[in-house]
């Protein structure tokens, strides 16, 4: 099976193990810096937003230095593994990130709610990290910054709207948030794989 | 072929694959997921931990969606594709070398190749190997969860909410406190007093208990040759509690039935039948916390103390009214026994304490009994 193939690999034990820990060290990073000032719900949306594509921006910067690439695991992992682990890195990240602030959610309010944000909060965060993946794997800046207000643009309104919502809409809503982000998947896989393609088509 | 049917050639294999993948962690999602769900459910019973524990875990597993879309079968996917399908490294070297020539002597061969195995469905759906055996591992969690439901919840068609379960937890455990409250049958008490009856390999210690309770034999004896009213009466008491109170009290028998129509008989007790019954009932009470019972810790037998006290607190509370004569002696029933007490001697000749003959029989065909054993 897929997943414990891909444990058998080196390059997605090392992914996980270093992308766990830091999206909880980075969501408590966040949670102190919005802590410091009562700040409105926009700006603490863009806040995220910001740090999340920070993520993808140190994920292509490491994948321009020669240091990244003589990682053994994403060298063992083949010619695009290196790549491949720019981008998954920060989107895993993210999937920290969101987990710890649901848990934390659920620690504080233990309800039958935290369903409820499992499929319209955390998919909000994934779908967000998917289209910045997407953006950096087009390799275009303009594409970047307007994946990046497209993101921003869907949490807040995704944050507004839950707030007007009955609990059955939200559901269905999440419904709707979780087929996004199969699409989004797909996209984003698709696209590593037609670059890859591409590799092959010009090999250097 | 140009450059972009080959391109769209390969990226339509490549969706294939790709779907199949897809659609295959999505099952190992699921299976995942189910297999700690039924793994919890069973952990639910067998431990009753709370539904906090419950949701915390199965909010963890279900979040990790991500992991088992993004991770693992990442390295060289196109390549996985090109080998699968270029059985003579044809579309590899094709894509490989970059000299025009080449390319162009090796284009035709790859079309044709390339449209032959587009009509052959090279890449079919089918569950990769992990998802059945996740399978396997789910069908054996709900057995052992349907078992652990059957042993703990007397159940099989457990509910699968956990909510459920722990209602059923709790019915269950307020049952058996109810249970626990109520009075334990004397048949426990009969059978562990016959288990003691029972001589052992030894002999001695049995034969010590024969003769320490041969007494209690003939009493059952008694109970078991005639069927009397008494038996009815006398069943309720265990042997233990005869031994127990076996001190014979001012106004009572030996075996604590007490003269009718003593000074002793109060008009609850007159009203409530004959004083032997307390002494059953209270025997009833406190058969189950006898040695054996498997409750250790766990009290069935109520304290005694609590009734003597409660005594003292109804004489207290009633305000000396007890000392007054109470109304069977007002009535005149025990005049003649208080008037033998406390009268001269010479005028006792005309009293006889009379025993009521249930008693006069029982007595009569115990001490038969007795003599019968000895």
């Amino acid at each position: 099976m897929n997943v414990f193939e891909g444990f058998e690999h080196k390059s997605a034990l090392v992914t996980v193990i270093l992308s766990a820990p830091a999206g909880v060290a980075l969501f408590f990073l966040v949670r102190l810096l919005e802590s410091l000032g009562r700040l409105p719900m926009p700006v603490n949306v863009l806040f995220e937003e910001a740090v999340k594509i920070i993520l993808f921006v140190g994920g292509a910067l490491a994948l321009r230095s020669r240091s990244w690439n003589k990682i053994p695991a994403f060298h063992e992992a083949g010619g695009d593994g290196g790549r491949s682990a720019a981008v998954l890195l920060p989107v895993l990240c993210i999937a920290a990130f969101a987990v710890t602030e649901n848990l934390l959610y659920f620690l504080n309010f233990p309800t039958s709610s935290i369903y409820r944000r499992l499929l319209y909060s955390y998919p909000i965060h994934l779908n967000t990290a998917l289209f910045y993946a997407l953006a950096f794997l087009s390799g275009s800046t303009l594409r970047v910054g307007l994946y990046f207000l497209i993101g921003f643009l869907y949490h807040l309104g995704l944050n507004h709207l839950s707030l007007h919502l009955q609990a059955a809409a939200v559901y269905a809503v999440g419904v709707g948030n979780f087929v996004v982000l199969l699409l989004l998947y797909w996209r984003v896989r698709m696209k590593l794989a037609q670059r890859s393609i591409s590799s092959c088509w010009n090999p250097k | 072929m140009d450059e972009q049917l080959l391109r769209s050639t390969l990226d339509h294999f490549l969706k294939r694959y790709l779907r199949n993948r897809l659609i295959n962690r999505l099952i190992a999602y699921f299976l995942v997921n189910l297999a700690v769900y039924l793994l919890l459910l069973t952990v639910v019973i067998l431990s009753d931990s709370s539904l906090f524990v419950f949701h915390l875990l199965l909010f963890c597993n279900l979040s990790l969606l991500p992991f088992f879309l993004l991770l693992g079968a990442e390295r060289s996917t196109l390549a996985r594709v090109v080998r699968f399908l270029d059985e003579h490294c044809l579309i590899e070297s094709y894509l490989h070398t970059p000299s025009v020539e080449h390319r162009s002597f090796m284009r035709q061969r790859v079309q044709t190749y390339l449209e032959r195995r587009k009509t052959e469905n090279p890449f079919p759906f089918r569950l990769f190997r992990g998802n059945i055996y996740l399978i396997g591992i789910c069908l054996l969690l709900f057995v052992l969860l349907q078992a652990t439901s059957f042993f703990m919840l007397q159940d099989i068609t457990v509910s699968l909410s956990a909510r459920e379960i722990k209602n059923r937890l709790m019915e269950r455990s307020a049952l058996e406190e109810a249970v626990a409250e109520l009075p334990v049958e004397d048949s426990e008490d009969a059978s562990a007093a016959a288990e003691k009856l029972q001589p052992n390999p030894g002999g001695e210690t049995g034969e010590r208990e024969i003769g320490k309770t041969a007494e209690e034999e003939a009493l059952e004896e008694l109970l078991a040759d005639e069927p009397m009213p008494a038996k009815d009466r006398i069943q309720r008491l265990g042997p233990e509690d005869l031994r127990e109170d076996s001190d014979p009290q001012e106004g009572q028998t030996e075996w604590g039935y007490r003269i009718p129509g003593s000074e002793a008989d109060t008009a609850a007790e007159k009203t409530s039948g004959m004083p032997g019954e307390e002494v059953g009932a209270s025997s009833r009470e406190g058969s189950g916390a006898e040695a054996g019972s498997g409750d250790a810790g766990r009290t069935f037998r109520e304290s005694p103390i609590g009734e003597y006290t409660t005594v003292t607190e109804a004489l207290s509370a009633a305000g000396g009214k007890e000392l007054y004569p109470s109304t069977n002696v007002a009535e005149g029933s025990s005049q003649e026994f208080l008037g033998a007490v406390f009268s001269d001697f010479d005028r006792i000749g005309y009293l006889s304490i009379t025993f009521d003959p249930l008693f006069d029989t029982i007595r009569e065909r115990y001490l038969e009994l007795l003599d019968e054993r000895f």
